[in-house]
Formats: structure tokens, C-alpha cells, sequence
């Protein structure tokens, strides 16, 4: 395995805010790299700057054993960028604007071979403005392709999609894997972030708190059931119900930890039913990356 | 430049004309302005009579003599010219009503009437050239200079009649305020689309993060940049023929300059309004903001500029403001080729002041760049 992108030490500052504080971590050729965290975790100011959009304040950063800041030009031309939220040029055919773009490169993919990756050929001729969200972003990530990169930086591909859009998108981001390209992706989807990612690094203000696979991070946090709930009134006695080993409230969101789950949940209804309080949006969940946020930092990812 | 620069350029053009609000902007509103303008004022007359004066003499007389004509109380709007053949082929052209020479021995002629009291019998004749036109003007102009001139001799306590004209016609051409107009409105509506096509576009495709998309790619800004403004000049050329098309078969404007001179010119025009439509998109941090400081700085030059009035009939200090606007340089350019017949030699200096314009701005405009 080659290593292809090395972080060592990044640190970003925004006045007095440290948006990127000393992280660390490298990617190997063909993986798949999450970065989850809520808004600010400090996920877009690191992507931009592995991109070479944005000068560290200190760190050293290898990108496709490119030094990020001296070797820009070079750099540019093996990455692909999605950024967050951009807007395409609105009077632009889907096909022109991939032509533009590719123009840009000196190596190029097929336009026709790039439609068929994001399931965009019967929208060639059409505007951009006329593509759904799903569509424009499925757009988006066809641009950051058009250069066959060795690296491509997703940065939330998938925010304010409807379900069915984000599922679509995650189809061309795992068929990615298979073209043997280094994927880094932002996500505050941690359901996302399981399904696609190969390794994960758990990111709040500006830290990176945990970095291992999905699987090794919520074993991390034991394998631990979760009973969730809003409580519509004191919910402090619920830590004491039996087999609950940890209990947390955000919101009014109750979620009690639980390696005995047939003993735990017959005593949640039974003090909920003596105390006359409602369960609301009542689910039992298996441990997942949210738990390992909510385990890490008390809170959990807003959406 | 990288292979894909000519599909950048197209794909700048085809956005142009997928827009039907730039497109009314650019094209149609000028050919209505133009239109309704023509039609409207085409026949109007210029109300003060153009008079050129040839001072052969040099001495104080004949000045006081330019000096008594060049009075805003007048119907005279003067120029001096060095050579009566120059004189004589403005007039030729229509650009002057009138040529007054005054030849050597005048101020000889005057210092001995002054010092006889106007008992000297010497008499002297000014020949004067006025252009028959289909207006008659000229003639009218005459019998003014003569009523003003006579009235200063008498104030002189001296006897006009030894002071004698040699009034003779010469066949001008007429011109009209369409004539004057046409080159007016394609110099507008290029300013219109360089200043407007550059700074909108930058600035709304830097808010959408566009810009930094395209940063994100190896092109380069010379690469993105060069991409509008491309398309820009050719735009331009295009409101340029189209607008003078209409003029000419329209309005039955002639273009007497030539035709290569005048596309320089356009190119030069669109080059200027171009970068200041950069410039304004650089210090600009919002499309709205782009869009109030591109009014406050093409209004004053949409009035000021020599497009609708001429520029001397504005007032002294107006016209200083006028002289530092581009506008004013590029109207005179394209008014003095099309009805003037000028060449490359005689617009240079205009030529020059756009350049140097374009050059000023365009370095202000990279020093200030920014991508988001």
C-alpha cells in the first residue's frame, strides 16, 4: 500500500479561531477516507486546503507526493474537487459544461463515459438549471472527475439531498472504489460515512477525537444496544433502570446504553408507565458512528 | 493555452445569447434608442453656427477680433485654425457653418483707421467661405458675422464700410443629428456591454463559488478571465455592425472613414469598458453592489460622454469632468472616422488615451482580484 495523502500537523486559524487544530492522518492509494463531524468541525477548511485553496497556518501536507503549496500547478491536475454548495453556470448543457471543465486538464475522460458514471445521459442536452438538487450534484461529482484524478475530494456531496437522491449518489461514489481512486469524502451523514467509507476520522473543532474503520470505532464504544426516546418529563431516574450501563440527554432525546437489552427495556416501560410519562419516537437502535460522536463528544451531529 | 480555450470561448458566447436580459441590454435597447432618437430628433438642426477663424495676420487686432466672436452671448461657437485650406475642408466636410480669414495686413489696416480716426481711406476685404447646404444655413450665419462685425466697428467709433467681406459659397455637405448620434450609440452600447457583461458575470459567478471551482482546476485566471473577454469584443463588433447597418440603411448615415481604422477603434473601445467592467467586479462584493457602482460610473458618461450632445456645448467645467471619462474619447474616435473620414493617424491620440486607460485599469483590476 502507498500512502497518498500525509497530513502532519495542520493548523488553520481564522483570527482567533482554530478552525484546523494539529491534525494528523494519511490515506493509501484506493481508499475510501471519511472526515464526520457537525458544521465547523473544521472538515471544508481541511479538504481546501489538501486542494491547494487555502494557505495552513503550520503543518506539512503531501498530497500524490505533491507538496501542496510548491507544486499547485501539478497538483491541480491530478485531484478532483466537488466543493460544498457550489452553483454551475445555469445556461450551460449538462454536456457543455463537462466539456469546458475538461478543457481545462491535460488528460480527459470521455464526456459520454463520464454521463454514464453519475446517470446523467438522458440529461445531456439539457440546462443545468433545469437538474434536480440530486442531479446538480451528481453534476457536481461528474466535475470532479473529468480529469480521470488520482485523488477526489468530495466535500458533503449529499447535503440537502432527499433519500432517494443521496442513495443514488451513494451508488457512483462506491462504484468509484472500483476505478482504484484515492476518495476523500465529508459527510455529516454518519449513516453515510458507514456505508462508503473504508477508514473514518471522527472530527469536532478543529480535532480529529478517533480515526479506524466504522466497524473498529463503534466496537470502540462497545457493543452496546441503544434505547432512544423523547421523554416528556424528568427522564434522570432512567439511569438507574437495570442493565442500563450510561445514559444521555440531548434535546429532551433520551438514549439509554444497554448490553442487556431484554432486561433493560421491559424496566423502561414499566417506570414510564408508573411516572404516567409518554415515549415519544421510542426505537431501539444497534450501535452505529452517531454513537460513537455522542460517546466522544456528548453531543450529537445535527442534521 | 490548453486545447480546451476555443470551447471555453464558445461556451461564453452561447451564455450570452441564452440570456434574454443581456441581450435586450446590449442589442435591442440601443437599436430602440437609436431608433426612436433618429426618428424623432434625425432631422434637428445644430443651433449655434460653427465658425472657423484663419487668423493670417497674428497680430493683437486680429485677436481682439476673435475675441469679439468668441462671445457665449454669440450664436457662434469658434475654432482657430492655423490653414485656410484646413479651414476650408471642414467646411467642405460639415463641420464648420463657417470659415472667417483674416489676412495678413489687418492689424495694419486697423492701427491706421484707429489712428486716422477712420479718415484713412485703405480698405481691406476678409474673405469669408460659407457652406450651401440643403439647410441654407451658411447664409443665415453670414448676415450674423456681418450685423456682429459691423456693430464692432461702429463701437470702434470707425466706418465699417471700409471693411469689406468676400462672402463666397462652398458646397458642403449637411449633416444631422442622426448622423451625429449613430456613432454616439454604438459607443454607448459597447461601454454598456464591456462594463456590464464583465462585472456582473465575476461578480455573481464569485458568490455562487463558481470562481472558486474554477481556481480548483489548473486553467489559471489569464485562462478564465481571457474566456469572457473574447467573447466580449466579439460581441461588441457584432452590436457595432448590427447598429451601424441600421444607421446606414435606416437612416441613410454615411461612413466616410475607413472601415479597418474604425474596426481598431471598436476593438480598442471594447478593450476599455472591458477592463473597467473588471475593475468594478474586483472591488465589488455582491452582484447588487457591482451593479449600483457600474450605474454610478456609466450614467455620468451615458449624459456626459458626447453621445446625445455635443461635447462643447456643455459648460466649461462639465467638460473638464468629460475629458477624464473614456467614453468621451471613444465617441470622438468612431465620430471623427465615420463622418470625418479620419485615419488612423488622426484618431491616434484618442486611440492612445484608451490604451492607456485600458492598460491603468486592467492592472488595477489583476492587483485587486480575488477568487472568493
Amino acid at each position: 500500500m502507498t500512502e497518498v495523502v500525509t497530513v502532519q500537523g495542520l493548523t488553520k486559524r481564522y483570527g482567533t479561531l482554530r478552525a484546523v487544530d494539529g491534525i494528523s492522518f494519511s490515506v493509501e492509494r484506493g481508499e475510501i477516507f471519511g472526515l464526520v463531524g457537525p458544521n465547523g468541525a473544521g472538515k471544508t477548511t481541511t479538504w481546501e486546503i489538501l486542494e491547494g485553496l487555502r494557505e495552513p497556518d503550520a503543518g506539512t501536507v503531501r498530497v500524490a507526493g505533491l507538496d501542496v503549496k510548491r507544486d499547485r500547478a501539478k497538483l491541480r491536475e491530478i485531484i478532483g474537487v466537488q466543493l460544498q454548495a457550489t452553483a454551475l453556470f445555469e445556461r450551460l448543457t449538462v454536456t457543455e459544461i463537462l466539456d469546458v471543465f475538461a478543457g481545462m486538464y491535460r488528460r480527459r475522460v470521455p464526456t459520454g463515459r463520464l454521463l454514464e458514471m453519475v446517470h446523467l445521459e438522458e440529461k445531456a442536452d439539457d440546462w443545468t438549471e433545469r437538474l434536480s438538487g440530486g442531479q446538480k450534484q451528481r453534476l457536481a461529482v461528474a466535475l470532479s472527475l473529468v480529469n480521470d484524478p488520482d485523488v477526489v475530494f468530495l466535500d458533503e456531496p449529499t447535503t440537502g439531498l432527499d433519500p432517494q437522491a443521496r442513495r443514488s449518489l451513494w451508488d457512483v461514489i462506491s462504484n468509484l472504489r472500483k476505478t482504484g481512486k484515492t476518495i476523500m469524502l465529508t459527510t455529516h451523514y454518519m449513516e453515510e460515512a458507514e456505508r462508503l467509507c473504508d477508514r473514518v476520522g471522527v472530527m469536532d473543532h478543529g480535532h480529529i477525537l478517533a480515526l479506524d474503520s466504522p466497524a473498529q470505532l463503534v466496537r470502540g464504544v462497545g457493543q452496546r444496544d441503544a434505547i432512544e426516546f423523547a421523554a416528556n418529563g424528568d427522564a434522570a431516574a432512567f439511569a438507574a433502570v437495570p442493565g442500563v450501563e450510561e445514559m444521555t440527554v440531548e434535546d429532551g432525546l433520551v438514549v439509554l446504553y444497554t448490553r442487556a437489552l431484554d432486561r433493560a427495556l421491559p424496566a423502561v416501560f414499566d417506570l414510564a408507565r408508573q411516572r404516567g410519562m409518554g415515549l415519544d419516537a421510542f426505537r431501539v437502535r444497534n450501535p452505529s458512528l452517531e454513537d460513537v460522536f455522542l460517546h466522544l463528544t456528548g453531543r450529537r451531529i445535527r442534521e | 493555452m490548453r486545447a480546451g480555450f476555443p470551447q471555453w470561448v464558445v461556451a461564453n458566447l452561447k451564455m450570452f445569447f441564452r440570456d434574454r436580459t443581456t441581450i435586450f441590454w446590449s442589442i435591442l435597447f440601443p437599436i430602440l434608442l437609436m431608433g426612436l432618437l433618429g426618428l424623432g430628433f434625425g432631422k434637428a438642426q445644430t443651433i449655434d453656427f460653427r465658425v472657423g477663424v484663419v487668423d493670417e495676420d497674428g497680430t493683437a487686432w486680429s485677436a481682439e477680433l476673435r475675441g469679439v466672436l468668441d462671445n457665449r452671448s454669440l450664436p457662434f461657437t469658434v475654432t482657430n485654425h492655423s490653414d485656410a485650406a484646413v479651414a476650408r475642408s471642414a467646411l467642405e466636410r460639415g463641420d464648420l457653418d463657417l470659415v472667417l480669414v483674416v489676412p495678413p495686413g489687418y492689424g495694419d489696416f486697423m492701427a491706421n483707421q484707429t489712428a486716422s480716426r477712420g479718415n484713412s481711406t485703405a480698405t481691406i476685404a476678409l474673405p469669408v467661405y460659407w457652406g450651401v447646404s440643403e439647410q441654407g444655413s451658411g447664409a443665415v450665419a453670414v448676415q450674423t458675422l456681418e450685423k456682429v462685425l459691423d456693430s464692432y466697428f461702429r463701437a470702434r467709433t470707425l466706418t465699417p464700410e471700409r471693411l469689406t467681406f468676400s462672402p463666397q459659397a462652398v458646397n458642403s455637405k449637411s449633416l444631422q443629428y442622426i448622423d451625429f448620434l449613430a456613432p454616439g450609440i454604438v459607443a454607448m452600447s459597447i461601454m454598456q456591454n464591456g462594463v456590464f457583461g464583465l462585472s456582473l458575470f465575476i461578480v455573481s459567478a464569485r458568490e455562487k463559488k463558481i470562481l472558486k471551482r474554477l481556481q480548483a482546476t489548473p486553467a489559471g485566471a489569464a485562462y478564465i478571465l481571457a474566456g469572457r473577454i473574447v467573447p466580449a469584443v466579439l460581441i461588441s463588433f457584432i452590436q457595432s455592425a448590427l447598429l451601424l447597418s441600421i444607421a446606414v440603411f435606416g437612416f441613410g448615415v454615411k461612413i466616410t472613414g475607413n472601415i479597418l481604422v474604425l474596426v481598431i477603434a471598436v476593438a480598442f473601445g471594447a478593450l476599455v469598458f472591458i477592463c473597467l467592467g473588471f475593475l468594478i467586479s474586483s472591488v465589488s462584493k455582491s452582484v447588487d453592489s457591482a451593479e449600483s457602482l457600474t450605474n454610478v460610473l456609466t450614467l455620468p458618461m451615458f449624459f456626459l460622454g458626447g453621445v446625445f450632445i455635443p461635447l462643447d456645448r456643455l459648460p466649461d467645467a462639465i467638460q473638464v469632468v468629460a475629458k477624464a471619462m473614456p467614453l468621451t474619447y471613444f465617441a470622438d474616435a468612431l465620430r471623427n472616422i465615420m463622418l470625418h473620414g479620419a485615419g488612423f493617424a488622426e484618431v491616434a491620440l484618442d486611440i492612445g488615451v484608451l490604451a492607456v486607460f485600458a492598460v491603468v485599469v486592467f492592472a488595477l483590476a489583476v492587483r485587486l482580484f480575488r477568487w472568493e
